[in-house]
Formats: structure tokens, sequence, C-alpha cells
């Protein structure tokens, strides 16, 4: 039968590749919306699990938008009082209690965001320094701004300061390759910050009393204390609605790509009767007349779901990442989704080959072969 | 006629007086609610019902990087005596005071194409905005005048250097509502007035804005506020009713004296009233639009109300419904 189902395949060619294209912006369509969703999951995870935290201390506000100010640089309104840092440190079970200050200034003429912290950052994120008294450049803002260790950097903005490069940092491939983090009175002066901090990151000596570390730390006035994993469940919630909604957009891609494979496997029934009919009289069942029509439907769809796989690709690499909740969020690619993508279009040719096929094997020979 | 009876007819008696004085009486705790079209159809409040006092205590101000300034709000006269009635005046206003009293060096003009006055430099660094937050409010960075933003008692003032790419935005949305001003002759006519209500949203196209008078105790006769698309869109008959609350105090704060938007009767509303919401505005011009913090995300329910809110021009008009829980 394999060859049948060859010379079927090759006989309409200009109708096997409308279906093949109307499967595949189904399955590019779900394969772009599972990378880009996973991309922003691990994009955010990455950047919560770079700040080095159990904790975060932020004043009060939006707990999510202060965290994603935080990761993204972006300056705030809401501070904490820089006096209240003793009164952290002093709680049980509290490490490390690393002050922040974040914004955007000029860094050797060029705007940059600057990380303001003291060398309690340089424990948390493993920077391998002794004294934090000069600039750390993540490995971007270095390549930009073409700096190495040894370099005088200006930053400026409420102040201008002048400081050393100390350390270039390895590339993370999060945001922590585009700051220029500076000691937390420099970053202050020149921020316009001094006194205030936009958060304590928090590392806990015993991880398994966070949370009760954390109860104690939100009881603090003017603060409130959250888990970076708090903030990803929510974030990812808030991404899950919008996934949702491209979710639905999906299933009406691949609901129109199984009513216009039906379609095509109807026409091309009406089109076979009397092949079928005499496939029949030569001894063919009536089961395989159906799975003649079955695997055809399904050898397309397959087709389909490769094209789609390609498309769906370029994409992912061609469309903008803004949706990354100003993180950079590039999308990841994986081998499950590459199978549920597949898996997607063999159903999609299978659903929309049964009743096609049914009315295939349905045909009389008798009926068919007078037709001739 | 027994006693129940009389007490009755008391009560119904009492009921309509109070309505035909355009006042309405709700559940809504510490607010005394307006309901309109009044007494006779009429869109219009009786101008001297409610009064927010003359600030009179000291007010402060932090510029950032610079410190925290005190003032005395009866010593500030206002570059904007058009817009603001005797002894009220903005937040660009205090900025002069501070210049004035030689607390900190301010550089400004009056920029005719955007309408508008504009620092140009304070104590020698160019590109600062503002933010302010309403007593029992929160700073929401705003996108409104400066020197049309009114201060009151309890208003807390923060100036800082803005992202220029934010400030251009904004000062580009300025200029572009002084040129929609100009195509209409010096009307205001929004091209846009949008009612996200509960469940439905109606859509208003080129509605021209006339002034009601509604806070003759903060303004001048003729400036024209949010509120005013509201009570014109009723004029024109394009909405059916209006549900206003003046609050003189919200969960405890005092002094907040304005009204808040508790129902809007577009003919196609969907969706019910809820006394923990109402609705929220915002007005701006297309360019400035991805720099305004939602209203559906604040973590506090008082914001400049539409009241005290004074247009230009505005590209368009959003009414939000916003529930306090939101």
């Amino acid at each position: 039968m394999n060859w049948i189902l060859r010379a079927n395949l090759k006989r309409k060619k200009a109708r096997l590749a409308l279906t093949v294209a109307g499967i595949a912006v189904g399955v590019a369509t779900l394969f772009a919306l599972l990378s880009f969703s996973a991309g922003i999951s691990t994009a955010l995870e990455r950047e919560l699990d770079g700040l080095g935290a159990h904790v975060l201390v932020l004043p009060i506000g939006c707990p999510y938008s202060l965290t994603l100010s935080l990761m993204q640089g972006a300056d705030t309104i809401e501070y904490i009082s820089e006096d209240s840092l003793p009164g952290f440190r002093a709680v049980d079970n509290v490490e490390i209690a690393a002050p922040v200050v974040v914004g955007r200034a000029k860094v050797n003429g060029t705007p940059t965001p600057v990380y303001g912290s003291d060398i309690q950052t340089a424990i948390l994120k493993n920077w391998d320094l002794t004294s934090f008294d000069g600039a750390v450049v993540g490995s971007k803002a270095a390549a930009d701004l073409g700096l190495s260790v040894g370099d005088t950097v200006n930053v400026s903005l409420y102040a201008p300061i002048a400081v050393p490069v100390i350390k270039i940092l390895p590339v993370s491939g999060g945001r922590d390759d585009t700051f220029v983090f500076l000691p937390l009175e420099d970053a202050q002066l020149v921020l316009g910050l001094q006194g205030k901090l936009a958060a304590v990151l928090v590392r806990t000596a015993d991880v398994s009393r966070v949370s009760e570390t954390r109860t104690q730390l939100g009881h603090m006035a003017g603060v409130q204390a959250i888990p970076p994993n708090e903030v990803f469940d929510t974030l990812v919630g808030i991404l899950a609605t919008v996934r949702q909604t491209m979710i639905l957009i999906a299933g009406i891609a691949i609901a129109v790509g199984v009513f216009t494979t039906m379609n095509t496997m109807i026409m091309s029934v009406q089109e076979r009767r009397r092949d079928i009919g005499l496939l029949r009289a030569v001894g063919a069942t009536r089961r395989e007349v159906f799975n003649l029509f079955l695997s055809e439907s399904i050898v397309v769809s397959a087709i389909g779901g490769v094209v789609g796989l390609g498309i769906g690709y370029l994409a992912t690499l061609m469309l903008p990442r803004a949706s990354g909740m100003g993180l950079d969020a590039p999308p990841q690619y994986s081998l499950a989704f590459v199978g549920i993508c597949l898996l997607v279009a063999i159903a999609v040719g299978a659903v929309s080959a049964v009743y096609p096929a049914m009315m295939a094997a349905r045909i009389q020979p008798i009926r068919a072969l007078r037709e001739l | 006629m027994n006693a129940r009876k009389r007490a009755t007819v008391v009560i119904a008696i009492l009921v309509g007086l109070l309505s035909s004085l355009g006042v309405a009486l709700g559940n809504e705790e510490g607010a005394e609610l307006v309901a309109l079209p009044g007494n006779g159809g009429r869109w219009a409040m009786s101008p001297d019902m409610r009064v927010d006092p003359l600030p009179n205590q000291a007010g402060s101000v932090e510029i950032r990087g610079l410190g925290t300034f005190t003032y005395d709000p009866q010593a500030i006269t206002t570059l904007r005596p058009q817009v603001f009635a005797q002894g009220r005046f903005s937040a660009f206003d205090v900025l002069v005071h501070l210049s004035v009293t030689g607390q900190i060096s301010l550089v400004y003009a009056y920029d005719e194409t955007a309408d508008r006055y504009i620092i140009q430099s304070l104590n020698g660094l160019e590109g600062w905005w503002y933010d302010a937050r309403v007593p029992g409010g929160a700073f929401e960075r705003t996108a409104l005048r400066m020197d049309l933003y009114p201060m009151k008692d309890g208003t807390s003032l923060y100036v800082y250097l803005e992202d220029p790419a934010r400030l251009a935005a904004i000062e580009a949305g300025f200029r572009e509502e002084v040129a929609l001003r100009g195509e209409h002759g010096g009307q205001i006519i929004v091209p846009i007035v949008t009612i996200k209500g509960p469940r439905s949203t109606t859509t208003f196209e080129n509605v021209l804005v006339t002034s009601h008078d509604v806070r003759p105790d903060l303004f001048q006769p003729g400036v024209i506020t949010a509120l005013d698309v509201l009570l014109s869109l009723g004029e024109q008959g394009k909405i059916a009713s209006l549900d206003l609350a003046w609050h003189a105090e919200v969960d405890g704060v005092a002094n907040v004296n304005h009204y808040m938007v508790d129902w809007i009767g577009t003919p196609d509303v969907l969706g019910e009233r809820s006394p923990t919401c109402g609705y929220m505005d915002q007005a701006a011009t297309e360019e400035v639009r991805g720099y305004l913090t939602p209203h559906s995300h604040a973590t506090t329910k008082i914001h400049l109300s539409p009241d005290v809110e004074v247009l230009v021009s505005p590209g368009f008009v959003e009414w939000q419904w916003v529930c306090a829980s939101s």
C-alpha cells in the first residue's frame, strides 16, 4: 500500500502544500508559544536566583513591580531608610543583609543601570572579592563601554564620581551582565539616594527557618519581606493568563488545520472513488482502505508538523522579546516541545482522517466500478 | 394617621427634599452622595456646597539629591492666577517659592508651545520631573503639568531627575495637547472618551467639554477638569446618570475633600455597582500612554480626583472601573 500512498501525495502537489501550510500555522504558533513561555519563566527564575537572597526586604508598595525594578535596575519611588539596616542584620537567622540601591546613571556618558551595594552583595553573588572599593562591571556593560580592570569610570546623575574598575564579571546570561556595580555610598551619591535603600537582600543561616525569619523581617516598620519564590510564582501566574489566551489562539489555528485536512481528505476520497472500487475489487478489505486514508492524512500532518516547527523556530528568532517583563528572555527550546508539536500534528491528521477514511471504506466496489 | 404613618410621611418628605437638592442618600460610609442629573435635569452642582480649606499648614517637598525643604503655603503666590483661585497654588509654585527664598537655585520659563512652566535647571541640573501624592494616597508617576497640579495641606511632593525618554514623551504629549486645542479654536474636544465599566466598555468620539465650575474653591471660573468630561457627556445626553461621592475623609485620612465617581450610567452599561468600587480616570495623549501607571494595579484607592485634575486638551480620557481590592 505504501506505493499508493506515495503516488497519491505526489498527485496533487498544490493541494498538499496548502494542507501542509494549514497544519504548519497551528504547530508554529504552538511551538513559539511554548518556547517563549519557557524562556520568560527561565529568565525570571535566573534573575531571582541571581539576587542570591532567601528573602527580599522591600519598601511598602507593590512587591512585584518593586522586584522587577530591582532586577531591571530601574528607578523606584519608594525606599527604605538606611537606618533600618542594623535592625535587619540583628534579626535572628539573618546571615547576610545586603543593602541595594538601583537606578540609571551616565557611565562615561552612556546611560547604564547602576547597582549600589556593599561587600555582602559580593558574597551573595560569589564574586570572590575581599573588598568592594571600586566598580564591578557586568560583562556586557564592560564590552559596550570598553572597560577593563584598572580603568577609571566617570559616573554621574545627581552628582559626579570617578572610581576605578576592580573587576569585570564573567557572562551570566542575566541582567547582571548589564550593570555597573558601585560601592553603596558612591551609588547613593550618584543616584541622589543618600540614606535610602531600594531593597535589602537577606540570606538566612538556616534555610529551613526562612518562613520564620521572613515573618520577623516583615513586622519591622515601613517594609515588607517577600521570598523570591513567592514573587516568581505570582509573576508566572500573571504570565499564565496571557499564556491561556495564546493557547486559545493556537487552539483555533489547530482546529482550522483539522478542518482543512478533513476537507482535503474528503475531496480526495470523492476523486478516487473508482480507484477505491478497483482496490476493493482486487481484494483490498475495508480496513485496508480505511488505513490507507488514515496513513495518508497522518503523513501529510506530520509533514505539516515538521514545517510548522521550522516556521515556529524562525518566528521565535524574529519576534521581539518585549514580553519578558522587561527582562532579556530569549526563547527556550526543548525536545519535549518538538515532541508535543509533532504529536499534536499527528493527532490533527488522525482526527481529521477518521470521517473521510470511513467514507472511503464504505464505498461499494460494484457502484464505484460502474463509474469507470 | 397613627405615629408610624406620620413618621413614614416625614421621612418621605425629607428624602424628597434632599433629592430635589441633588443629594442622594447612600450606604457609602463617610461620603456624601450626589446623583446627577439633579433637579430639572441639570448637570451641575450647587457651587458652595463643598469646600476644601485653604492650605495653611507648613508643607514639605523632597528634592532628590538635595534634601527635604519646608515652605509656608500662605507665602506662596501662583504663576497661574488665571487657573487657581485666590490662595491656591501648584506644585511648580512651591519650587518657585523655594527659589525665591534662596533654598534652591531654579531657572524656569514659560513654554507657550506646551502651555506650561518648565524647569530649565535646578541647582545646575536639567531633566527634572515630579511626583505627588494626595493625603492618604500614594505616588503614582503623574504625567500632569506641574504648574497645574494643585497643592493642599498634606500633599507630598517629590522632585527627581526623570528618565529622558519618559520626559520627552510627556513634553511631546503637552505640545500635542496645545496643538489639538489650537485646531479646535481654543475649545477642548476630546477625540476619544472611553468608559470601561464593570462588564462593558463604551466609547464616545469628539466630545466637546465645557466648564461646570464644580470646584470654585480651587479654580477660577471657566477652568475645565476631568470631571467636566462626564458632566458634558451628561448634558449632551450621552450618559444617563452620574453618581458622585464627596469624601471629606477616606479610611481615617482627613482633608481629602474631593469627589469620586461612583457610577456612570451609560445607556449600555453592564454590571453592578459596588460600595468598594468606582471609576478612576486617566487623561493624556497617546505619546504618554505607555508611561502611565495602570490604575487597576494601584495599591491605594486615593488618587488625584477628576474634579481637581485640570485639562488642557487631552487626546483621550479613559474611565476605568477599579475596586479597592484590585
